[in-house]
């Protein structure tokens, strides 16, 4: 009975629900970190699939890679979006960053795109929140700034065959909607504060590999929020890298609060 | 007794050597793993190196090098700084080998080398990274754990 239920809140959700956007802008080609930002775009894109799936709603994949990292196409292109009022945007960075050296009080990084080309991650999120979607997370994962840490010791936890009974599945869609569906506004993240550097080793970025750890295993725990998936992040983290996130429940007050970094 | 003077002032002589802080270390095999053991031996048996100050791309200047602005005012280092620089790169310690920060490089001084052919190293202090060109190929890695030391001993090379 309970996976009837379960099934036809996730159709309904699917008709009702609008669709599950994933845009992703990967510096594949950036010198020294090209290969380790490519293994972090293919698995944020394997994430999304997933939580587009456990949401029931169409997952509409937009990547950026390779030659594509032209700043004014990945704008036009962000708006030239049509999102409708339920829809949930995902968008994700990974490559090199700076602080925005432009907007001293923005705590959020500049999103470097080869050569010489750049987009604030407060910009991006800004022209996606004013589309006015149910969500937006927007996450990058790059430097802030610059900090003499310590090396981090990789930890991979994923085990290799995933075998997923109906309960843990059926917990792992309950887990999805909560996060994706019953939050509105805003969920914004990157992998350090402003001042400060991210790190990435041969498998990919540190702060991407256990932001999706943290994923992981908040999504089978028996309750589920994304405060405790950044806490996780961070702590995994330890003290060698120190992420920030922020979550807005309102679209309008989540607007208000970029405006404000910027003037 | 004079034998004995002699011999005094030679076992004197040996541990006031090994006393010198700036001897060169020996590189170790991270580093010859990264960069190649040629570019290694080339630091170590060089007699001079030449110091460039690079400026990013929007300084004008008559010169670019390896895409960066460089002020060609490149001048050999004495024999002590040259000994500090090479006890600077050539020290495992001093690296990162197994992770990277993800900001671009961006280079304030570099080194060139001289030998059988030529060697660069470049250095950004914002991102603590030296980078080492080899011909077209070209390798960044970390130096975080050389902390206040890598400035504080390359900017020496270029102050007038």
């Amino acid at each position: 009975m309970k996976k009837i239920f379960l099934a036809l809140f996730l159709s309904a959700t699917s008709l009702f629900g609008g669709d599950f956007y994933g845009i992703i802008v990967a510096e594949t080609e950036v010198e020294n970190i090209g290969h380790h930002v490519f293994f972090d775009a293919m698995r944020m894109n394997r994430q999304m699939g997933k939580i587009a799936k456990n949401l029931g709603r169409e997952f509409k994949q937009i990547m950026f890679y390779d030659d594509d990292l032209v700043a004014d196409e990945i704008i036009q292109q962000i708006d030239s979006l049509e999102l409708k009022h339920d829809d949930i945007v995902f968008f994700y960075f990974s490559g090199h960053g700076q602080q925005a050296v432009e907007h001293p009080d923005d705590p959020w990084p500049l999103m470097k795109l080869g050569g010489r080309q750049a987009i604030n991650l407060s910009t991006v999120t800004m022209k996606l929140l004013e589309k006015n979607p149910r969500l937006v997370v927007a996450m990058a994962d790059c430097c802030n700034h610059a900090l003499s840490i310590d090396p981090v010791e990789l930890y991979f936890a994923f085990p290799k065959g995933e075998i997923i009974d109906d309960c843990e599945k059926e917990l792992i869609q309950v887990n999805t909607q909560k996060l994706f569906h019953d939050h509105s506004g805003l969920i914004m993240a990157s992998s350090s504060k402003a001042g400060e550097p991210s790190w990435s080793g041969m498998m990919g970025s540190f702060y991407t590999l256990y932001w999706i750890q943290a994923l992981y295993h908040e999504l089978r725990e028996q309750d589920t929020a994304w405060e405790m998936i950044f806490e996780r992040t961070t702590q995994r983290l330890e003290d060698k890298q120190h992420p920030q996130y922020l979550i807005i429940p309102s679209n309008e007050d989540a607007r208000l609060t970029l405006d404000v970094l910027k003037n | 007794m004079k034998y004995f003077i002699v011999a005094l002032f030679m076992t004197l002589g040996v541990f006031l050597l090994s006393l010198d802080t700036t001897a060169v270390p020996l590189s170790t095999d991270q580093l010859c793993g990264k960069i190649g053991s040629e570019f290694v031996h080339a630091i170590e048996s060089a007699d001079t190196i030449k110091a460039l100050k690079l400026l990013p791309k929007h300084h004008k200047t008559k010169e670019e090098k390896q895409g960066y602005n460089v002020i060609p005012s490149e001048r050999e280092m004495d024999e002590a700084l040259v000994r500090a620089v090479k006890s600077c790169i050539l020290n495992d310690e001093h690296y990162y080998f197994d992770m990277t920060k993800k900001c671009e490089f961006v280079p304030e001084i570099g080194f060139i080398i001289s030998g059988d052919k030529e060697y660069t190293v470049y250095a950004s202090y914002c991102a603590k990274q030296l980078k080492f060109i080899d011909g077209s190929h070209e390798i960044i890695i970390d130096c975080d754990p050389m902390g206040p030391l890598m400035e504080k001993t390359f900017e020496r090379a270029v102050r007038s």
